[in-house]
């Protein structure tokens, strides 16, 4: 695949699922690196390009990535990497230097290798709802392979050898993303928030590390790395996130008995705005279309069909705005670009309400 | 009050416990910000400590201690929070044991190994196993147990030999 057809294709991690899901994606990420080595940050031009070249004829004989995608991302103009960055197909660390920077992506784009990030190699396997126990599975049997034809670096004692020590150990983050609008509407997302940086969990936006929580998408993830093995891990995070989402199913529900009109305002302002709105910035126009993804989990809006409110909250981010557009654009002929395509997509479909 | 990080006046001001021993950082408004502070819980302030020396301070001797592999010294890995190569670890494995309990609250992993370590290591934990049992067993005044576990062990001995001399 070219990266401009890999690009045309739909993310469905993003889009397998119904609005009433509240969880979007499972995401696991492996950090590993080359034994004799020094990391990528300070490793020679040349000791990078033979880590590429290495990992690449490696991931090639992956039957994980047969008939998969291989990219050397040093062409790559900013655009296609914030193309790639929107889809979570590479970190945004990898997008600003990606010199002698590497990519592998599936054929069904959910097995994604980065080469020469903070790490020699980053592994990540992405899948809609929440099912990191597969993903866990799934991403074994990538890096077995892996570790089969290279020499990974490891020690007794700290396990995977790391760039940065707050990965070493498993090497491993696992984590959900959540869409929580009912626990932001209730107020009552700050606790959670808390009590989960107290037992260990990070929480992050939509973009990742230091990201603010725009469409009320949480990400939950492990933070420690070291003594704890992956299953613990992961089981810890799959118990805490299936309570995260009974308190939302609750907060929604009491939200509809004790705020049913304040409710019905909030989901019909959202679609006023959207359906009216000339100038639309990035966050606002996430946060609205999060709004109709509660109304229409809700059954308040009915749309034909439904993940199109998916469709857009992918849409709507900068570079795949300008795609959409099939131009460049500044941020404020962005603003109004955004509003104008929400507009007529809005326009296009079949829908009801029940507000 | 100062900045920890650059000159300008501090404004975030910070505080965690770590080890029992009460860690502060003060930060300007732009030095917060670039490292992601006041951004929600998103923020670690591992990556804030690792730059400021956690744990027991460290001699003019052990600051200037280095990787033969990659040449950093354990002043450099200090002052960015990164290690250079995997051989740092072996360099600096008895400061980084401090450093990583400051971040994990433990030093020794526990999970997955790559497949061919994972065989060795179920070796050596049989052989353990079998030589707790030969110890107990004789304690115990089992001999003939204890002769079948020798036997065993005499056995998996060989075959350990056999792997590590296909190894080479």
């Amino acid at each position: 695949m070219t990266i401009e057809e890999l690009l045309d294709c739909p993310c469905t991690w993003f889009f397998d699922h119904d609005p009433s899901d509240i969880a979007i994606s499972s995401r696991i990420r492996l950090a590993r690196n080359l034994e004799g080595i020094p990391f990528p940050a300070h490793a020679s031009e040349e000791q990078r390009m033979d880590v590429r070249r290495h990992s690449l004829e490696v991931l090639q004989e992956n039957t994980h990535f047969k008939e998969g995608s291989f990219f050397e991302l040093d062409g790559f103009s900013d655009f296609q990497k914030a193309l790639l960055f929107e889809r979570s197909l590479i970190s945004k660390d990898l997008a600003a230097e990606s010199a002698q920077g590497g990519l592998a992506v599936s054929k069904d784009l959910r097995d994604v290798v980065m080469i020469n990030e903070e790490d020699h190699l980053r592994l990540q396997v992405m899948r809609a709802g929440l099912c990191l126990d597969e993903v866990w599975k799934e991403i074994c049997s990538v890096d077995d392979h892996l570790e089969a034809s290279m020499e990974v670096a490891f020690s007794e004692e700290f396990g995977y050898l790391t760039c940065c020590p707050t990965n070493t150990g498993t090497g491993m983050r696992a984590g959900v993303m959540l869409h929580l609008p009912g626990l932001v509407l209730m107020e009552e997302i700050r606790p959670v928030i808390r009590g989960l940086g107290k037992i260990g969990l990070a929480v992050r936006g939509l973009g990742g590390e230091g990201s603010d929580a725009d469409g009320f998408l949480y990400q939950i993830s492990n933070q420690m790395t070291l003594g704890r093995s992956e299953e613990e891990l992961i089981s810890e995070i799959q118990e805490v996130v299936a309570e995260i989402i009974t308190h939302e199913q609750n907060a929604r529900l009491r939200l509809e008995q004790s705020k049913p009109a304040w409710l019905r305002d909030r989901v019909g302002r959202a679609y006023g705005v959207l359906r009216n709105s000339r100038v639309l910035a990035s966050k606002e126009a996430l946060d609205l279309l999060a709004m109709i993804r509660l109304g229409l989990a809700l059954d308040l809006l009915t749309w034909d069909e439904s993940h199109q409110v998916e469709q857009l909250m992918v849409d709507v981010r900068p570079a795949h705005l300008q795609k959409c557009a099939g131009r460049t654009l500044n941020t404020e002929q962005r603003d109004i670009f955004r509003a104008e395509w929400v507009r007529s997509k809005l326009a296009e479909l079949k829908k009801g309400s029940r507000l | 009050m100062k900045c920890d990080q650059c000159e300008n006046s501090a404004s975030v001001h910070l505080t965690q416990v770590l080890n029992g021993k009460m860690q502060k950082l003060h930060l300007c408004e732009a030095c917060a910000q670039k490292m992601g502070v006041g951004q929600g819980s998103s923020f670690s302030m591992s990556d804030l400590l690792l730059g400021k020396g956690v744990g027991e301070p460290l001699s003019g001797g052990q600051i200037a201690k280095t990787c033969p592999e990659c040449g950093w010294t354990l002043r450099k890995v200090k002052k960015v929070g990164r290690l250079g190569c995997p051989g740092c670890y072996r360099a600096f494995e008895e400061e980084l044991e401090t450093l990583l309990k400051s971040i994990h609250r433990e030093t020794r992993h526990r999970g997955r190994r790559p497949q061919h370590l994972e065989q060795k290591m179920n070796l050596r934990d049989q052989v353990e196993t079998l030589e707790a049992g030969i110890a107990s067993a004789i304690e115990a005044e089992e001999y003939e147990k204890a002769a079948a576990f020798r036997d065993e062990l005499k056995q998996l001995r060989a075959q350990a030999a056999e792997e590590a001399s296909h190894d080479d």
